[in-house]
């Protein structure tokens, strides 16, 4: 097995599962999570010889291809409203409630908790991920962890509405 | 802080409750994957080439009188006609519908002792009947990442083969920008030359490795799925990954 291709599929098993679950808590979609994960990896290994950071590079594309699909999975959600049948996978009483929490967030908001929590971002990294300023990236962490935090004291079930503090 | 450590477990215990459910595809399917859609862009090369051959070669019909050559390379056409020496042509009459059968392909594959041969047949011979087969040339490519090598499987006495590559920026409107292009030549005595693709570093789009000298437009538009004409792309990778 050349080196090169031994590094990838190294490569492959210590960062496929972090990735998928970043993804996931992001669309809520497991299958959706590992399907862009997967295409990531597709678009990397022709030019894996290149990549100076393969980790980032993998993960910005995931991101931005998770992005697009869920923005436009969104659409189509929103034309087909209560037609689309889930198949989640069954979380403890915070992972359900952070699930709901999430799924309240603002899109960038969410994406700056995920990175944080999940992939352990520092906010330069996050600020350079999603192409906003770092003075916004804080704010958005801010925002997010305190919704998310209330979320969770309270204890709501999901699909319910936030309490107001 | 209590309550960001309950947000971080609560992160743990949702990663956690998917990992049963995690099915990575594996390094192999992606390697499969990355092969399938190399084979399926030369395939299309390949395909488009084959349809630029079928056309030079069915322009090239009406200066033939007969268009049976592949019976013309039949192993033995004299054989066939040195018996009929002398004797009537068994070959129809008129010229028009001379156009198969073994003996008037004999004729051609002969032209001197078949003139000498049948009188009737007088300047028949002398048309030519075949023409030499046209050297058409070939050009490949590949890449390994943003390393390209473009060579001329085919190249043809004499001959010079434009080619170049071109990177385009994906834009937001799905449009695309032209990024980067560069022309090189193909000779025999040069026939395969290499390159460093030059991509966009935020917003990566497709690139093409052209012969012949197309017009490059500048802008792609979103709806435009053949920005090149037939036959002049010798390869493709489609890209759209923005990365900011």
């Amino acid at each position: 097995m050349p080196p090169d291709k031994l590094d990838f599929a190294e490569f492959y098993a210590a960062s496929f599962r972090p990735l998928t679950h970043q993804l996931f808590a992001h669309t809520g979609d497991l299958a959706e999570a590992q399907d862009v994960v997967q295409e990531a990896f597709c678009k990397a290994w022709p030019r894996w010889s290149t990549l100076d950071d393969p980790g980032a590079w993998v993960r910005r594309v995931a991101w931005n291809l998770a992005t697009s699909r869920w923005r436009r999975a969104r659409r189509l959600l929103h034309l087909t409203r209560g037609a689309r049948e889930e198949h989640a996978p069954g979380p403890g009483p915070d992972g359900v409630a952070l699930r709901a929490a999430l799924a309240t967030l603002p899109e960038r908001q969410r994406q700056a908790v995920v990175l944080f929590y999940l992939a352990d971002a520092s906010i330069t990294e996050i600020a350079e991920l999603t192409g906003a300023a770092e003075g916004t990236v804080k704010s958005w962490l801010h925002r997010g962890r305190a919704a998310l935090a209330l979320r969770l004291a309270d204890d709501v079930p999901a699909g319910s509405e936030v309490r107001s503090a | 802080m209590l309550e960001t450590d309950r947000v971080r477990d609560a992160f743990t215990d949702l990663t956690d409750s998917i990992d049963p459910f995690l099915r990575p595809p594996g390094v192999e399917s992606v390697h499969t994957t990355v092969r399938r859609r190399r084979q399926r862009r030369l395939g299309v090369t390949a395909a488009a080439a084959v349809a630029v051959a079928a056309v030079a070669g069915l322009a090239q019909l009406p200066a033939m009188e007969q268009p049976a050559p592949v019976v013309a390379d039949q192993p033995a056409p004299a054989d066939t006609l040195a018996p009929t020496a002398g004797a009537p042509s068994p070959a129809p009459p008129s010229m028009g519908t001379a156009s198969a059968g073994g003996p008037s392909a004999a004729v051609t594959r002969t032209p001197g002792r078949g003139q000498d041969a049948g009188g009737p047949r007088t300047g028949r011979p002398t048309e030519p009947a075949m023409p030499p087969p046209a050297c058409a040339s070939t050009v490949s490519a590949t890449a390994n990442g943003s390393n390209l090598v473009i060579a001329a499987d085919v190249i043809c006495p004499g001959e010079t083969i434009a080619v170049s590559w071109v990177t385009y920026e994906a834009r937001r409107d799905g449009s695309q920008q032209l990024f980067a292009n560069e022309r090189l030549t193909l000779t025999e005595a040069q026939d395969r030359v290499t390159a460093t693709l030059r991509e966009s570093p935020t917003c990566v789009g497709p690139w093409y490795v052209l012969r012949d000298d197309p017009a490059i437009p500048a802008t792609i538009a979103a709806e435009e799925s053949k920005p090149f004409p037939a036959g002049t792309v010798v390869a493709s990778e489609d890209g759209e990954i923005c990365l900011s």
